[in-house]
Formats: structure tokens, sequence, C-alpha cells
């Protein structure tokens, strides 16, 4: 079952997790704090899981992109998909 | 240990607080845990200084850079305000001012550039670790973890980075050490650490001169700064206090982790099994920078008044984070977070390495040197004993750890 499917509870507020990687140093913070949303991509960067998340995972996005030493990560209000 | 720490600390209503007392360095777990049970918001009325120990409260802490700012100084005494004004300056600054400081040099220090540096690392853990069990084999005799391993171990590979010369790290090692050294219960900066940092901010002065005119043009650290004050981006004086802060955080967090660990593990009963099982070294490393970390307080600035556990924090005073009390709250990590448990799966995010635009630059790479020089000596040795009577703490503000820990008994592998 892919990660939407477990964890996308229908319409509502949805929210798009965005790196900038041209700021990433790839300290693995976002993975260590947001495992649910990131995680390591076969080059050892991180990888969002899915680019939408609904309101459910909000708090532990939210702590990811405050908890990056670099402010590379951001979130986005998204339309419903 | 030393007798530094022979008189206990009365822990009730008249107790305060202070980092300088050689007794909290020698023994701080039953202080946290006083202040964490009875004044989870300390105050120290003499250093005006507030002490937050549990772990929620620091956490929340080092994520509120509006109430705790970083604007003053990562310690709480400062050198000297005027003649080092811009070193401190340039990095005490928050986020998202202070994200571009970590970017300097080419950002060295990612997880991938420290995994490359693995080879480098090997060829010195074993180099210095090899000479001391050479002369254990020779001689039956102990050496001296710190002075013998972990401090010329982690000196030699951060001087490697930056392009300092092999013939001058004892020197800079040892004028690191004055400079953070403190006197017992006392913030003042005493004249012999005063000296000790105005020489080394003079030979970094003098060595910087020196690659200018040799053209910078290598791939180390000195270089790369060289080029980017070369281009205008930055000031002589910051690119100074870049390399100032390497030599500090390269030296003194590593080496100490280092000695911990090797503390802890004969403290704990685990040499033997970490000679037969190196595949625990990772999960005993994590659990020594959680309950032994060299980074047991940072310290922050109250810039906004608030109010904390019915306490006021007034404007102006400074706060110290104990991440060493934090990190082993049972509030967090459960009744037994005091206790080093291999494979323990943790519950809370560790604070050891700090948070956001502040978390520990170099992480990776101590984190490497640390893993990689405990397995090589865990290979080689199958036990030891430590020489309490002989061993001596670092005094500092900050940083905990041995300056000196001599090993005995020595049961070497085949």
């Amino acid at each position: 079952m892919l990660f939407w499917d477990r964890h996308w509870k229908g319409p509502g507020m949805a929210y798009r997790l965005i790196i900038d990687y041209t700021k990433c140093e790839n300290n693995g913070r976002c993975i260590e704090l947001a495992s649910e949303l990131v995680q390591p991509g076969g080059d050892g960067d991180p990888v969002v899981l899915r680019t939408l998340f609904d309101a459910e995972h909000e708090t532990v996005a939210r702590l990811a992109v405050k908890g990056c030493p670099m402010g590379a990560l951001r979130i986005e209000a998204a339309a419903d998909p | 240990m030393q007798q530094q720490a022979a008189d206990a600390i009365r822990l009730d209503e008249s107790f305060r607080f202070n980092p300088f007392d050689y007794r909290f360095h020698e023994e701080p777990r039953s202080i946290y845990r006083f202040l964490r049970d009875h004044s989870p918001v300390h105050y120290n009325e003499a250093l005006n200084l507030y002490v937050l120990s549990r772990y929620a409260d620091v956490s929340a802490a080092l994520r509120n850079d509006g109430m705790f700012s970083f604007c003053h100084s990562d310690t709480y005494e400062i050198l000297h305000p005027e003649k080092f004004a811009d070193l401190v300056g340039f990095f005490c600054q928050d986020a998202p001012a202070h994200n571009g400081r970590r970017q300097l040099a080419g950002r060295p220090f990612t997880p991938r550039k420290s995994g490359a540096l693995t080879p480098m690392v090997k060829y010195f853990g074993q180099h210095f670790l090899g000479m001391s069990l050479a002369r254990v084999r020779s001689s039956q005799n102990g050496f001296d973890f710190m002075s013998d391993v972990a401090g010329p171990l982690s000196m030699a590979i951060i001087a490697k980075l930056i392009g300092l010369p092999d013939q001058d790290c004892d020197r800079i090692r040892n004028w690191i050490e004055l400079t953070v050294s403190r006197d017992n219960g006392s913030a003042v900066v005493q004249p012999g650490a005063l000296q000790a940092s105005e020489q080394l901010l003079r030979y970094l002065y003098e060595f910087w001169g020196r690659r200018s005119r040799e053209g910078a043009d290598g791939d180390c650290i000195v270089d790369r700064i060289i080029q980017v004050v070369d281009s205008g981006d930055l000031s002589r004086q910051h690119g100074i206090s870049f390399l100032w802060a390497l030599c500090f955080a390269g030296q003194e967090a590593t080496a100490k982790l280092l000695g911990n660990a090797i503390y802890q593990a004969c403290n704990n009963r685990l040499d033997y099994v970490l000679h037969r099982s190196p595949n625990l070294v990772g999960d005993f490393l994590s659990e020594v920078m959680r309950i032994d970390s060299p980074a047991q307080i940072v310290y922050r600035t109250v810039i906004e008044e608030g109010e904390l556990h019915g306490v006021r924090l007034k404007k102006g005073a400074r706060a110290a984070l104990l991440l060493g009390s934090a990190n082993i709250d049972e509030r967090a990590f459960g009744v037994d977070a005091a206790d080093l448990r291999l494979g323990r799966v943790l519950e809370a995010d560790l604070l050891t390495f700090g948070w956001g635009s502040h978390y520990c630059l170099g992480r990776h790479l101590g984190e490497l040197e640390a893993s990689l020089c405990l397995q090589q000596f865990f290979e080689q040795v199958r036990g030891y004993r430590i020489d309490l009577s002989r061993c001596t703490r670092v005094h500092t503000s900050t940083v905990h750890g041995f300056s000196s820990l001599p090993l005995m008994a020595i049961d070497l592998a085949e």
C-alpha cells in the first residue's frame, strides 16, 4: 500500500513539502524528525515520499522545517488532489 | 579522580548552580536530577543565569530564538569583549542570518564529504593507537588515552582538513586547552587563558598571511576561505573566526567524546563485549552521545521576558540550557534514562547536537572519527582498567570530558 493511500484521510487541507536542494547539505535531520514524510534516496539525498500530505502530518512536517540546519525545507498549502 | 570533588555539593534550597564548579564537572548527574525534580527553572543571582534542565524546556528553548537568542556567545564568559569581538560576533547570530555561515568553504562537513574521509581517519587512528599499543607490548605499561590518542588524533584530522602544518598540531592543541580552562567556581578568564588565546589568534593570522602569499590554491579549507575573502564576500577577520571555531570544535568535542566513550565502556564493563561484537560500537556510541556527551551546556541570552514554571525570566539575563540533563531526563527517555543500554530505541530527539541553524556542523565527521577509532581500539584491545586516581577532568563552562585518562592492565588481542 502506498504512503498516500495509508495517510490520506479524504478531502481537507493538503500541504506540499518542498526540499531546496541548492541549500540542502544532507544533514539528515528531516529524515530523523519526519521519517514518515522523508527518507533517504538512492544517492543518500533526502527524498519526500509523497509531495502532498494532510493535516495529520502537518506537525511533524513543521518540525522538520524548523529543525533543518540549512532552512532547506518549506511547506506550501496545496489544492486538494 | 581529583580531590576538588571531595566536598559534596549540598542539594537543597541554598544550592546555586555554578557551571564553573569543579564538583559539577566531576559528577553532574546528581545536580541534574535535583534541578529537574526541584528547580526546573533555576536562577543564580550572582551570575544572572537561568538554568533549564528538563528535556521539554531545553528542547523548546533551543527552538525559540525569539526569546533565547544566540546573539552574545555560546559560552557564559567572553574571552575579552574588545579583542575578540569579531571572533564572537561572526557566529553569534540567530537564523536565518546564521545559515550562510555554515556554507563557507564549500560545505566541508556534509555526511557525504565526511564519509569520504574514512581512509584518512583510519590512517590517523591506527597511527596514534598503534604507537601507544606498541609501547604497551614492549613495556607492559599503560598509556594516557587523551594525550596519546584522542587529543592528537582529533587535532591531526582537523588540521589536515584546514591545511595547518603537522608540526604545529601540538602547540595548537595546547593553546586550545589553556584557552578554555577556567579556575574552580570562577567565570573570570584568567591571564593564562587570555595569553594562550592571543597566541593562537596571532598564529592563525600569520598562517593566513603565509597561505595568502603562497597563492592559496590548494583544496584545504583555509585556501577556500581565502578565496572567498579575496572575492570580497567575507572579511579577513571573519575568515579567521571560522578557522578559530573549527580548531576548537574539531579538537575539543571529538577528543572528549572519544575519552568519554573509553571511560563508559570500562565503567559499564563493556570492553570485552565490544571486542567480541564490534558491530555494537555504533549502538554504544549513540548511548555515550546521549548519557555522557562532551556538549553538556549551551548558553543563550534572554531577549524577551517570559514565564516558565511560574518563574519570570528577565530580559538580558543569560540562560544555560543543560543538554546533558535533558538527554537523561526520564520524562523523555523512560525510567532508565540515565543508564547506558545497548539497543535502546530513543523515544525523543537527542539534543546533543543542538537544533536548527546551530545544529552541530561537524556531527558527521565527529561520529565518523569516534566510531572508527573505537572499532580500531576494540579490535586490538580485549579489556583494560582506568587508573581513576590519576584521571583529570577538563574544567570549562561547556565541554565535559577528560584531560587525562590513564589506561592500565591492558589486555591486548593476539
